[in-house]
């Protein structure tokens, strides 16, 4: 054990300070543990949300100092080469944190309608933001699968918060067995390519790969990489991998599912292509027979053809947006399949997509469960009529989030399907971006179809309908809807934070 | 045998096999045997998630892959050649992968119980109210 010590007094201030961000949502994780078991007074509960907040808050404050310059040598390894604190970190940090608080915040109002006012539910959230926060800070496959178990654990069990509900449970049932799978392939496929290369470390993958020609000249390390992939096709919901993904959406609680597929397919991608850019990346290297980047284009095309024609037969809103989720990581894995030519172009794009998408879809389901609080479960297309003219703010909040998810600008939609599109047409697939496109169109179709409920028909019989009354939620739906326009309208700043985090994983060492 | 996998693996034919003795060919347990018995064990696993209907032996079978990865990667550092051998990593993911088995196993016998109480069976093709 002094061997241990040791080691560890070794450690520069610089890796201490690296995961502060991380450690602060942790030990908020675990001081609210300790604060629910006290608190008895079920009324109360919301307090523990309050206090999760305040931990989110200070950790995206620190976040803050190191984006801004506290943190002097971005990309450097630290922890022993098994984390990195760059600015795609601080970036996704910013992010998750952010897809935490709006989760917590569309909770507090409508946690108690569910009958779930467990005060576990608020360290569950924090524990799974660590974990997305582990995941893509780290540069190491035993860091990044200890990230990904620690983020879904805690997602199984907030997916069957609702107990007593049949859909609940069975949801997470699904989720479960379907995440244990994923981690399975995963696992296999991280033992694959330590058995090819000997290490662990994506950096350490990728001299091995350019010092023995490639992929190509090992099936040991090609088999591991296809087994990678599929694990987080799992988590992400590409096709052929996606069938989970509108059971468990549409049975969770809705504010589970915003920030599932928000957050974790944001997480998911970004580790994803960190993972295969990182190290599986070949500078100049053309030696693999075939390359990722047309594995995830023929995925992506799958993904999002699947995801569009069955959101097109699907009349119940909240499995219209699961199916809808799955088609949006369809048109980011675009970005993903351009990568390998484009560049920081199409990691770039696959970036800005999937926080795009993360805003959008907090304004979507968070409509949805300003709906379901109101009328206690409505769901199908049909009972959207009418809400234009007795829910003015929310039916305007929805219709923003429907030309959002179309793709109509001025939305931050509209922006990133442009990015992903444009660098698959300069990585030479045009066809990619045409059917991408072609997509696009058909799935106009479903998201004005609720557009139209919304302001152009009305309800068969006229119930009188009081506002909504529900601060947290507002504010939550206010602030994403905000945000959904003004990235569309000024995405300069944006744009430069983005290109700030994928450009120097395109330096040639 | 294991010629015949180290060939279908590319593995160098003069690996460092394990087992000592004099013995030759088939019964020289190496690298090549103990991938054998991973990739059956998983295929075993990954199988009986897909065709095992109830819920408990899904998640026997869950265990099982998981447990392939760790042979998988104790062979690997035990007679990888190269940079296996000057590390430890391949012994210490294994056991991170049983830390995580064991959480999650946890939460999946709690989610498994809940969903009896509710439903009164563990058979996954009755468990169908989301396809409504």
């Amino acid at each position: 054990m002094p061997g241990m010590f040791s080691e560890l007094a070794k450690l520069d201030n610089w890796s201490q300070w690296s995961i502060a961000p991380m450690a602060i949502v942790f030990a908020g994780a675990v001081a609210t543990t300790l604060i629910a078991g006290f608190v008895k007074d079920s009324t109360r509960r919301s307090f523990i949300g309050q206090i999760s907040i305040f931990c989110l808050a200070i950790a995206a404050a620190v976040n803050y100092v190191q984006w801004t310059g506290g943190w002097q040598d971005p990309g450097r390894l630290v922890w022993a080469g098994s984390m990195t604190l760059d600015y795609l970190t601080m970036l996704m940090n910013f992010v998750f944190i952010g897809c935490a608080i709006l989760a917590i915040l569309i909770s507090l109002n409508t946690i108690s309608e569910l009958g779930i006012e467990y005060g576990e539910f608020y360290p569950l959230i924090l524990f799974a933001t660590g974990g997305m926060m582990c995941m893509v800070q780290a540069t190491d496959l035993l860091m990044i699968f200890i990230g990904l178990e620690v983020m879904s654990i805690p997602l199984y069990i907030m997916c069957g918060m609702r107990r007593s509900q049949d859909r609940s449970a069975e949801s997470s049932l699904k989720y479960f067995i379907l995440g244990a799978l994923a981690a399975g392939f995963l696992l296999y496929g991280v033992a694959l390519t330590y058995g090819a290369t000997g290490v662990t470390s994506l950096h350490g993958i990728q001299r091995w790969t350019m010092e023995n020609g490639g992929l190509a000249a090992n099936p040991l390390l090609t088999a591991g990489l296809a087994l990678i992939l599929a694990g987080f096709a799992f988590k992400i919901a590409l096709a052929p991998f996606h069938m989970w993904t509108p059971d468990v959406y549409e049975g969770a609680p809705t504010f589970v599912t915003a920030f599932m597929s928000a957050a974790v397919k944001a997480a998911g991608f970004v580790t994803l292509f960190r993972i295969l850019v990182t190290g599986f990346f070949q500078n100049g290297y053309t030696a693999s027979l075939v390359g990722w980047g047309e594995i995830i284009a023929i995925l992506a095309v799958l993904t999002m053809t699947i995801g569009n024609f069955s959101a097109l037969v699907t009349k119940n809103v909240k499995r219209m947006l699961a199916w809808s989720s799955v088609a949006h990581a369809g048109y980011a894995a675009v970005g993903l399949a351009a990568a390998p030519a484009a560049g920081a172009d199409g990691v770039g794009g696959v970036l800005f997509y999937v926080i795009g998408y993360a805003l959008t879809s907090f304004v979507s389901f968070g409509v949805v469960a300003a709906f379901e609080k109101q009328n206690g479960g409505l769901s199908q297309v049909e009972d959207y009529r009418g809400l234009g003219y007795s829910q003015p703010f929310y039916a305007f909040a929805m219709t923003v989030a429907m030309f959002a998810l179309a793709g109509i600008p001025p939305t931050v939609g509209f922006l990133g399907k442009w990015y992903v599109f444009k660098a698959a047409v300069e990585a030479n697939i045009t066809w990619l971006a045409v059917i991408g496109v072609l997509n696009s169109l058909v799935s106009v179709y479903y998201y004005l179809r609720v557009v139209v409920a919304m302001y152009l028909e009305s309800p068969e019989e006229q119930a009188e309908q009081e506002p909504i009354k529900s601060s947290a939620l507002w504010l939550a739906v206010l602030i994403s809807t905000v945000l959904t326009i003004g990235v569309g309208l000024f995405p300069k700043k944006p744009l430069g934070a983005v290109e700030k985090s994928v450009s120097p994983m395109f330096v040639k060492k | 045998m294991g010629d015949l996998i180290n060939q279908i693996l590319n593995l160098p034919k003069d690996l460092p096999l394990g087992g000592g003795g004099s013995g030759g060919g088939l019964f020289r347990i190496g690298l090549a045997h103990y991938i054998a018995l991973s990739a059956i064990l998983f295929s075993v696993g990954a199988l009986g998630v897909m065709i095992r209907r109830n819920v408990i032996t899904v998640l026997m079978s869950v265990e099982l892959m998981l447990n392939a990865v760790n042979v998988a990667f104790i062979a690997f550092n035990r007679f990888g050649t190269g940079i296996h051998t000057q590390n430890s990593h391949g012994q210490i993911f294994a056991f991170f992968v049983m830390a995580v088995a064991a959480a999650e196993a946890a939460v999946g016998l709690a989610i498994i119980i809940n969903v009896f109480r509710l439903r009164e069976t563990v058979n996954v093709d009755e468990l169908d109210v989301l396809k409504h």
